[in-house]
């Protein structure tokens, strides 16, 4: 049970979500996350796990491919599980993540608040 | 999906349907709240009528008003049902579907604030009972490991009036307030972001809002006033795209968890000391924050329970920490999980705080526009809302007084920070605004003195066979364990200047 728990994503099961088709959050420059210089805080720090690594059992610090982050396969962006708290907007150090709201009634619904 | 323990009541989550349930009930509230409204007190001044020019609207909502207000949450309900009661032509827009869908906190409603604000609104909260409990038990935990100190009061005192403070879940809070504005006489627009202020040279004179849920796309999007106050919330998206402010720094911003999880009424009471209705809040510092500068709590509301935790973006991100894995760390030690043991689940929410206090606040009058709440940096991690709805009120003054004259210019509604700053919320972020500079210069000062604290108590409470003065030794020893008398002087020291 701890696993399941300790795992962001399980949590947001909870949530009643109305999702857009489209992501509002994306990378303004993919290729840039190719570098792990910046430590990558996305990946951590994102309390639904919306930034989900796809390196496989590669260690994101070590991993450096510009050409699979240009395509989307290092960093995927796992949109319909956002809560929206915008945290990504001021966790990327290289300002590399693009971030709005979801268009009117999409998104998360919250029923407790 | 979580294993059920043997002999559990067989009760899978719902979600839809409870949630369902409730944005029915709350859309049902809000609509009796208004028609109670209207039969009590008939408006006698009209919202602004649509012009003859305004274009033809799939919208049956008329596009044009004296002032626009963006966002139902805590600021711009309270804007809102304010300058719609002073005779304003209101619209309200929300990108939620119900006000209050994208909004989290505690959260506590000071009631001799609203008394201070919104006198004539408190007869109706407590009947319509848009709170949870009346908070009669408010203590503060500082947290080692394995114990605790705890300090607080409490009292069946809190429960009669005047009151103090109530627990209230935004996602009932803010439809009810947001429903006192429509019964004031504004209008409501829901389920519709806003994408950006429409300007005429400088000006602003409207908002353009995005296509919402459903619509065929022949729907007007574009609403037009003298007055735009922008109540956005802690990501002032819109306002920094006008050009209004700039977007905070990751040092300037704390991002919180919440876990709300469902136990029944009679088994809060009891694990809390509790008489029917009443409540408890408890501040949780030390252990919670893993080191960090940062809060966390737990309230009680009517069935649920709500356990928050947060700590600055930078912090968690230098710290390599996911705040979920300080929220489940929280849940575990065991004066905690005594208090949430057997209750499910039944909502994660994540919000950010607006850390920078008075340095973080932007310029709020612009030509055509006003920032206020959150957007605006207009919290406090004690006050809560209240800052929000302060600014609420001083904002619709200025409107009012705007309209009257006229005049919607930036050196006219520049009434707005002068009302602002006569308000005890504004004198009371400005005497505190050394604070976030000091948090930063010590970003463990929260850990360190949460570890004095408790294992001084700790060393106090332990009875050995010695003499009260080698006790007093052994304490300051373990004081001296965590930090040298010098440096516990000098920081004693700066944070009495800090605070005075």
């Amino acid at each position: 049970m701890a696993e399941i728990w300790s795992d962001p994503a399980a949590k947001t099961s909870r949530d009643v979500f109305n999702p857009p088709s489209e992501s509002e959050i994306s990378f303004k420059d993919p290729s840039s996350c190719g570098d792990p210089e910046c430590g990558r805080p996305c990946l951590v720090v994102c309390p639904s796990g919306v930034f989900e690594w796809h390196g496989g059992e590669a260690d994101p610090d070590e991993v450096r491919s510009v050409a699979l982050a240009r395509a989307g396969r290092l960093i995927a962006v796992r949109h319909e599980r956002c809560l929206e708290c915008g945290g990504c907007l001021y966790l990327c150090p290289r300002d590399n993540i693009r971030f709005n709201y979801p268009p009117g009634g999409r998104g998360v619904i919250y029923v407790h608040g | 999906m979580v294993p059920r323990r043997p002999g559990r009541k067989s009760r899978r989550p719902r979600p839809w349907r409870k949630a369902v349930r409730r944005l029915v009930l709350g859309a049902v509230r809000a609509g009796a709240g208004a028609l109670l409204g209207y039969l009590a007190e008939r408006k006698p001044v009209a919202p602004a009528q649509p012009r003859a020019d305004d274009q033809q609207t799939r919208a049956s909502i008329p596009n044009r008003y004296d002032v626009i207000v963006v966002g139902a949450g805590p600021a711009g309900n309270t804007a809102a049902y304010l300058m719609a009661r002073w005779g304003l032509g209101v619209l309200l827009v929300e990108r939620g579907p119900v006000p209050g869908s994208k909004n989290v906190g505690g959260a506590a409603v000071a009631v001799q604030i609203w008394q201070h604000l919104v006198p004539e609104l408190l007869p109706a909260f407590f009947e319509e009972h848009p709170y949870e409990r009346i908070l009669t038990r408010q203590e503060y935990w500082v947290m080692a490991e394995d114990y605790l100190v705890n300090l607080g009061v409490q009292g069946p005192g809190y429960a009669r009036p005047p009151y103090n403070r109530v627990s209230a879940l935004k996602a009932r809070l803010d439809p009810w307030l947001a429903g006192q504005a429509v019964a004031a006489g504004a209008t409501i627009l829901t389920g519709r972001r806003v994408d950006e202020v429409i300007k005429d040279g400088g000006q602003a004179v409207g908002v353009r809002v995005d296509r919402g849920v459903g619509d065929d796309g022949r729907g007007t999007r574009e609403f037009y006033a003298d007055v735009i106050v922008l109540a956005e919330g802690v990501n002032p998206i819109v306002s920094w795209k006008a050009g209004y402010l700039r977007m905070p720094s990751a040092g300037g911003q704390s991002l919180y968890v919440k876990e709300t999880m469902a136990l029944p009424p009679d088994e809060i009471e009891r694990r809390f000391g509790l008489r029917e209705n009443e409540g408890a809040v408890i501040a949780l510092y030390g252990y919670p924050t893993a080191g960090l500068n940062g809060t966390a709590s737990l309230y009680t509301y009517r069935e649920s329970l709500g356990l928050n935790v947060g700590a600055s973006v930078a912090g968690l991100a230098k710290a390599g920490l996911n705040p979920n894995q300080l929220l489940e760390r929280v849940k575990a030690h065991p004066s905690i999980a005594a208090l949430i043991r057997g209750a499910e689940t039944i909502e994660y929410s994540a919000h950010l705080i607006p850390d920078s206090g008075f340095n973080g606040v932007p310029k709020l009058a612009h030509p055509g526009a006003l920032i206020i709440g959150d957007a605006a940096s207009l919290v406090n991690g004690t006050l809560g809302i209240v800052p929000a709805m302060v600014s609420a009120k001083a904002a619709a003054a200025a409107v009012v007084q705007a309209k009257t004259v006229g005049d919607f210019s930036e050196r006219s509604l520049r009434q707005y920070p002068r009302l602002l700053s006569q308000t005890f919320a504004w004198k009371d972020l400005r005497l505190n605004r050394l604070a976030k500079g000091y948090l930063d210069t010590h970003p463990h000062i929260f850990d360190t003195y949460a570890r004095v604290v408790t294992q001084a108590a700790h060393e106090a409470s332990m009875v050995y066979p010695d003499t009260s003065r080698q006790r007093r030794r052994r304490v300051l020893a373990a004081v001296r364990r965590v930090v040298p008398l010098s440096r516990l002087a000098r920081d004693a020291v700066q944070a009495a200047w800090v605070e005075y």
